[in-house]
């Protein structure tokens, strides 16, 4: 097994990727991320067949199994319009004879099917902006079946692949400021801070975020835990529920200034805080 | 008549200012005069700036006016997470300042506020496949509008819309029963993916296309010298006959290739019927 992978055995062992996409964006896709190829021990399916049916049906139950819980109703054209259409879903997944009979009921597997089941997906979103990808959706059945479902890890191994699979050289997302998965991105390079106080997202608290890609980078995050080794040392921590502050540098970036988020968040008690670096 | 001409003149768009809303760095992509109609300064809208907070909410208030009782309005950080950060949100809108009564009041905007009022937008993103869009929000108040006739804005939206961004090829997904069939089909005969879409958790979804040709836009737009050739329907698909769709989607899946012809007709059951052409024989250059 290639040495990047040392710590991802198990999932590798035990799950297997899957690629949804159509016929019109298969061409411009990679199929062997990492080394990995996805045409030799991974699942390749057009989701406009019917025959590709009942796995659509179990992607479309874990995006509502993840989603549901934060009541973020997503409307039901988005992950077709927004997903399957522009570009595809990419993600992990493993025999329905592996899951707990609960974890079946949850993700609503039928009782008499013993195929594959997706465990973790990954969808991306194309923009104007040459190879650069605005992130949908990284879900994980792990972030509502606590353990039981899947190798740990899996979601973290499933970003580093994805943005593989669909070349990404960067790539923007809004995440809430106390989301665990701060930590997970940064892992992959610093986040050039876009927006610190989101006025237009539901949750205004959620920083919208750029990531440039590099692939030694992105095997880094395979390897060590924390933070990227490109990011450059905080000058100070941001307290991510002090909206007063969050606002002040939302006005410091609309005038220019930079901002990065460059390690792990940390939580003490009630306080999260994220360190960053301001560069005028 | 010059495209330029016919878009500048056209009686819909007159006393409408179109806005754009769409990242800076995603902006310098896009074509900011399509055929020759400018969009001002202040309404190039960027939403990671927060004072474009205001009309992102009145554009979300436009969507529920107009999607409300068909069910699908959007929460604000799917605008967000869809329609600003990776494509563009295109449409017309009217000044406060010179908004009648019945739209103030609608919006529920005051007349001395210095803000758009939208009246349309369109939505799309860029696909993996290079200078391809999907479009994914469209919507015009106009036919509800009583004050003016706004005939042809949604139309002209998307047309526009898809100018702006420089899509060169077009791909859609709506419901059988979709009014907004009528607006597509303006575009030309539209060439089917999909008939039935388990993909879609709505499975009785088409997927269609075009390429988004000058010819195609100008001609949706109502431009007099363009227009289309059109083959004659061989089946009619109302909107819950499952079957018809899968049998169609099963000959999609065996290689052949379908498009739909020209606009739904009435049908004394349903909402409307849609016509279905096979493209195995037919030259279209269009699709
Ligand atoms: C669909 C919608 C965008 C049309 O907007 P509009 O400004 O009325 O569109 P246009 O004036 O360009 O009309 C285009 C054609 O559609 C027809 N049309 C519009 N609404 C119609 C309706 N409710 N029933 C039947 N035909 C309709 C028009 O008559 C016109 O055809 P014609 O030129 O042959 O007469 C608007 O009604 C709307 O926002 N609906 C709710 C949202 C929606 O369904 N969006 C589409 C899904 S993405």
């Amino acid at each position: 097994m290639n040495p990047l992978f040392t710590h991802f055995r198990r999932a590798l062992d035990e799950c297997m990727p899957y690629l949804l996409t159509t016929q019109q964006n298969y061409p411009q896709l990679e199929l062997a991320p990492l080394g990995i190829s996805l045409k030799k021990r991974g699942l390749i399916l057009d989701p406009q067949l019917r025959e590709n049916e009942e796995f659509l049906h179990l992607v479309q139950n874990l995006d509502r199994l993840t989603f549901g819980p934060l009541e973020m109703t997503m409307p039901k054209w988005v992950s077709y319009d927004a997903g399957i259409m522009p570009s595809g879903i990419f993600g992990f997944c493993g025999r329905a004879s592996s899951l707990d009979q609960w974890v079946r009921r949850a993700l609503k597997v039928p009782e008499d099917y013993e195929g594959l089941v997706p465990l973790t997906q990954f969808i991306a979103i194309p923009t104007p902006e040459r190879n650069a990808w605005y992130l949908h959706t990284i879900s994980s059945l792990n972030q509502v079946c606590m353990g039981a479902a899947a190798p740990a890890n899996l979601t973290l191994l499933t970003i580093c692949l994805g943005v593989r699979v669909f070349r990404m050289q960067r790539l923007y997302g809004a995440t809430q400021w106390r989301s665990s998965r701060l930590g997970m991105y940064v892992g992959l390079g610093p986040l050039e801070i876009i927006t610190a106080y989101t006025h237009n997202h539901s949750v205004k608290k959620s920083v919208t975020w750029r990531l440039d890609i590099q692939r030694a980078l992105v095997e880094a995050a395979l390897i060590n835990d924390g933070a990227s080794v490109a990011a450059q040392p905080a000058t100070h921590m941001i307290d991510v529920d002090d909206i007063e502050a969050l606002k002040r540098i939302q006005t410091e970036i609309e005038s220019g200034v930079k901002y990065h988020i460059v390690g792990q968040p940390s939580t003490r008690g009630s306080i999260v805080q994220v360190p960053v670096r301001r560069s005028e | 008549m010059s495209p330029d001409e016919y878009i500048q003149q056209h009686l819909t768009l007159q006393g409408l200012e179109p806005f754009l809303v769409a990242t800076s760095y995603n902006r310098v992509n896009f074509n900011l005069n399509p055929y020759g109609l400018s969009i001002k300064q202040e309404y190039l809208i960027d939403p990671t700036h927060s004072a474009s907070e205001r009309f992102c909410d009145l554009l979300l208030a436009l969507d529920s006016t107009t999607f409300g009782p068909e069910g699908m309005p959007m929460d604000k950080w799917v605008f967000y997470d869809i329609c600003y950060m990776p494509g563009a949100v295109f449409g017309f809108g009217i000044q406060a300042q010179q908004a009648p009564q019945e739209l103030l009041d609608l919006f529920k905007v005051d007349a001395q506020e210095n803000v758009l009022i939208p009246l349309s937008m369109y939505g799309a993103i860029p696909m993996t496949q290079r200078d391809a869009w999907m479009g994914h929000n469209l919507c015009s108040i106009g036919s509800k509008l009583k004050f003016r006739n706004f005939k042809g804005l949604g139309t002209l939206s998307k047309a526009l819309g898809l100018k702006v961004v420089q899509a060169k090829e077009f791909y859609g997904a709506t419901q059988w029963s979709s009014v907004a069939l009528n607006v597509h089909i303006k575009f030309g005969p539209l060439k089917l993916y999909t008939s039935y879409t388990p993909a879609h958790s709505e499975s009785h979804t088409l997927t269609y296309g075009f390429s988004c040709t000058d010819h195609a836009l100008l001609a949706a737009m109502g431009h007099p010298d363009y227009d289309f050739e059109r083959p004659a329907p061989e089946q009619w698909i109302t909107p819950n006959d499952q079957e018809a769709m899968i049998t169609l989607q099963d000959q999609i899946e065996a290689g052949e290739h379908f498009c739909i012809p020209s606009a739904p007709q009435s049908h004394p059951d349903h909402k409307h019927q849609v016509p279905i052409a096979s493209l195995a024989s037919k030259l279209f250059t269009h699709l």
